[in-house]
């Protein structure tokens, strides 16, 4: 070996090895990957269109592009939901919705003719009738009936989206009447669902998504490896407007982060999924790379226990906003990664649907510990009262309530932190016992709907409510909501409703996570959407209606 | 007692051993806080869709009544359906089980070439450099986690480096087509040895670090034993000493080290195969806890529980093949 060869090998190696042990420790302590996504300041309104604007060239049809997951999916099937939203990402692909959200968090119908209107607890979904599935047969009503009455019959997951719906009634090959048992309005999002071919799903319904794979959205599975890897092909006889320009798409589980932005620098990959904050910089700083995010439909929050103890009363939930500077715990534990949120519903849908987010955010208190006391006091907290904040394992969320205990502590009362695997989290977050928990500490990610986020999480007959928040206008404002049909009526219900809401301190709405990718620079076009389902979002000028002005068609430019 | 026998004897008493650990592992299971049912579903099914799904799946029947039909169709070879993979379970264990097999024998393969001969080096050379060198390697070797290993392999010989694959593991027998820039048999023999350098360093370093402090400290032991002292004042030669007279006698300590080894192998092999993203037992454990899937849990433990008891069976079988003054009388 020349002298310079290996003295450039041996200085390579060298760097190597020294960036180990700092890349090395980095990747042991911050995080597990499979944490919450990561993304960057939201001023900054990165949502991956700067990637798009810069592109030059002109689309190309073809290429190959190999994308990894951070978990594998276990099955590809409409009905059934066993792999979880790593297999959601890859169905929204292969199976055409009945409608379908564009990256504003509006509902578009897809395979529908158009969004159906709600007559009381009825209404009827009209389809387009071009739509075929990727054998050639026509999607019909008969399909979305069987597709949606497998998810209560087989018992999946689905089935609570759907066991509202007590008919539904097929009138012609694309028509269908539905009934509900009682009116629901945010259905129109349940039915934002994918469809199965009756004929081809009732011959196997255990093999269906597994083995068997016919869909009606842009691409055809060709290989599914579980754990191994999943191949879909770009489906040239595509029903909708085009087709996707990329011949081939792979996607490979890939848990560790280490691993997954070794691969990218490697080319082994092109596209990863979930950029954790300590790889930050290390994918930007890629010659060829570089990341793109943008805010999901997520909501972190703090609740408080007020079914009993201290934080049944109003003044000590106030207290404790006073007690902590969120916004200074948001920065230095959450981004990039996420940011800080004012309200339980996401500002994007917030935005959708013009509330006063402005208002909102100048609501929450800034950390004033002198006042804290004065409230404690107030609230007559007894000098040896301890808060007891329970916290599922996710670093960011631990964290953040290490923040307010030590706000407490300052504020001279005890707070300990408990944190509990995920499990008993849920067995424990809803019991409503002050001596078991004053305020825990969850997230929740839902359909882009005012309702998924409030009545579920906050109405008290919801089923995700563990704060026990029993205000009668504010559920009845959540009830009512749900069955008006006039979004403007609604409108000015949720905003009635999140006022009380800020105005109670029910929650402490703490930050949202990002949809981050680390991105060759060669791949083009590719931009996240805020359902994190819909991403990697390689095709989405796919309704007919032209409804999604921001679809995407990824291309590879070399 | 025969060699037959105490197999045979061995085997049997093995019977209550994993009895014991289905047990243990079945009632730990239910002890958990939910029940996979509610993690299928979903935090907002209603009460009516789990209650119809548990007595779908049989969880709506007593612990016992559970343990029973477990244990009755286990002992016919059905270790019950993954209810999140929906297959049966010893369809999975037995797709992953090669992966893990090969991880494994690798990683032992490795372990031992090193850590005999550096042991032996060692304690030929007690308190030489090469000594203190071979220990600090012992040192290092143990007190650092494997999966901490792993991750400086990935960024060294992966992201800079970039002259290993970091992900996955090819499979000697997987078919051509399926491995990238394979045309032949041979191609992805290679493609296998390398996709299984970094992950046999990182499962294998701990146990090679274990045997090496092990087969030095017996070695000096016997090196120090009179019949050694007798051979040097006939002359033999060092080298003939080692080889032939303390070699074969340091060994019993390492046999049992290595049988121990097994089962932190095991364990090491769930860490290794995450970061590396190998398909193996390891990851199907992981995933199994993560969605509380009793059968597959059930299936996954009792398996390492064999393992592990074929694992100190042949250790006590080696025993005897290497000690012939080793009989098994006492066991009577």
């Amino acid at each position: 070996m020349p002298e310079s060869d290996w003295q450039d090998n041996r200085r390579k190696f060298l760097q190597a090895a020294a960036s180990a042990g700092l890349v090395g420790l980095a990747g042991c302590t911050g995080g597990d990957g499979t944490d919450t996504p990561t993304e960057t300041d939201p001023d900054s309104s990165g949502d991956g269109d700067d990637d798009t604007d810069a592109q030059t060239s002109t689309p190309m049809r073809g290429g190959s592009l190999k994308f990894a997951q951070t978990s594998s999916p276990v099955e590809l099937d409409p009905v059934n939901n066993n792999g979880g939203n790593y297999s959601i990402m890859l169905k929204n692909l292969v199976y055409s919705p009945v409608l379908g959200y564009d990256r504003n968090t509006n509902l578009v119908p897809i395979l529908a003719e158009e969004i159906p209107t709600l007559e009381g607890n009825e209404f009827t979904l009209n389809l387009d009738a071009d739509a075929t599935f990727h054998n050639g047969d026509q999607v019909t009503a008969e399909d979305v009936k069987y597709t949606f009455e497998a998810t209560v019959e087989e018992q999946t997951s689905y089935a609570s989206n759907f066991s509202i719906v007590d008919t539904i009634e097929v009138e012609d090959d694309t028509t269908a009447h539905f009934t509900l048992t009682e009116p629901y309005v945010p259905i129109l999002h349940a039915i934002a669902h994918p469809v199965a071919p009756k004929s081809v799903r009732e011959e196997d319904p255990e093999g269906f998504g597994i083995d068997t794979f016919v869909g009606s959205g842009p691409f055809e599975v060709t290989d599914f490896q579980e754990n191994e890897k999943v191949t879909m092909a770009g489906w040239d006889d595509y029903w909708g407007n085009g087709s996707p320009h990329l011949d081939e798409v792979t996607f490979t589980p890939i848990n560790e982060p280490t691993n997954r932005v070794t691969q990218l620098q490697t080319g082994e990959q092109d596209v990863i999924n979930r950029i954790p904050p300590q790889f930050w910089s290390t994918v930007q700083n890629m010659s060829d790379a570089d990341v793109i995010e943008g805010p999901s439909l997520s909501y972190q929050f703090a609740a408080f226990n007020q079914n009993e103890g201290e934080c049944a009363k109003r003044d000590v939930r106030l207290a404790i906003d006073h007690c902590v500077d969120l916004d200074q715990a948001i920065d230095q534990y959450i981004k990039p990664g996420g940011g800080r949120i004012y309200s339980p519903v996401p500002a994007s849908v917030a935005e959708a649907w013009d509330m006063p987010l402005d208002e909102w955010e100048n609501s929450w208190s800034d950390k004033d510990i002198d006042r804290a006391k004065e409230l404690f006091e107030s609230a007559g907290v007894p000098d040896d009262w301890t808060c007891n904040i329970i916290v599922s394992s996710t670093e960011k969320r631990r964290q953040v309530a290490v923040s307010i205990a030590n706000g407490i502590q300052e504020a001279g009362y005890d707070a300990q932190v408990q944190y509990l695997d995920f499990a008993t989290m849920l067995d424990r977050f809803d019991s409503g016992d002050a001596s078991q928990v004053n305020i825990y500490l969850l997230g929740w990610t839902r359909a882009p709907e005012p309702d998924r986020f409030m009545y579920e999480l906050l109405h008290m007959d919801g089923a995700f409510q563990g704060q026990y928040y029993d205000n009668d206008r504010f559920n009845e404002l959540l009830a009512e909501a749900r069955v008006t049909t006039d979004r403007d009526q609604r409108r000015e219900m949720y905003i009635e409703a999140i006022n009380l809401f800020v105005e109670d301190r029910v929650h402490l709405p703490l930050y949202y996570t990002s949809v981050s990718m680390g991105v060759k620079n060669y791949v083009q076009g590719l931009k996240t959407h805020p359902v994190s389902t819909y991403n990697p979002y390689l095709y989405g000028d796919r309704n007919n209606t032209n409804a999604d002005t921001e679809g995407s068609n990824v291309w590879m430019d070399q | 007692m025969s060699h037959l026998r105490y197999t045979i004897k061995r085997l049997l008493q093995a019977i209550p051993v994993l009895i014991g650990i289905t047990s243990i592992t079945f009632l730990l299971i239910n002890a958990m806080p939910g029940s996979p049912v509610e993690v299928m579903l979903g935090p907002t099914a209603s009460e009516e869709l789990i209650a119809a799904a548990e007595e779908r799946y049989g969880f709506n029947q007593p612990i016992h009544v559970r343990y029973v039909k477990y244990i009755l169709a286990a002992l016919g070879g059905d270790l019950g359906r993954s209810i999140h993979y929906g297959v049966p379970v010893t369809t999975k264990i037995l797709e992953r089980l090669p992966v893990t097999l090969l991880l494994l024998a690798s990683s032992f393969a490795f372990a031992l070439s090193v850590a005999i001969p550096l042991g032996i080096v060692s304690a030929r050379r007690r308190n030489q450099p090469v000594d203190h060198g071979s220990r600090v390697v012992s040192l290092i070797g143990v007190s650092t986690p494997n999966f901490w290993i792993g991750l400086l392999l990935i960024i060294v010989f992966g992201y800079h480096l970039q002259v290993l694959p970091s992900n996955g593991l090819v499979m000697p027998l997987t078919p051509i087509s399926e491995v990238e820039g394979a045309t032949s048999r041979l191609d992805v023999l290679v493609q296998t040895v390398r996709s299984l350098i970094m992950p046999t360093i990182a499962l294998g370093t701990l146990q090679m670090a274990a045997v090496s402090r092990i087969e030095r400290s017996s070695m000096l032991e016997v090196l120090g034993r009179d019949y050694i002292n007798l051979a040097r004042a006939f002359g033999v030669k060092e080298s003939v000493i080692t080889r032939k007279h303390a070699f074969r006698n340091a060994q019993l300590p390492v046999v049992t080290i290595i049988g121990l080894q097994l089962t932190s192998a095991l364990g090491g092999a769930v860490l290794t195969e995450t970061v590396f993203n190998i398909n193996g037992m390891g990851r199907l454990i992981i995933q199994a806890v993560r969605t509380q899937d009793y059968a597959l849990i059930m299936g996954t433990t009792l398996f390492f529980g064999v393992m592990f008891v074929i694992g100190t069976l042949l250790t006590d079988l080696t025993y005897a093949y290497l000690d012939p003054r080793v009989t098994y009388e006492g066991e009577d």
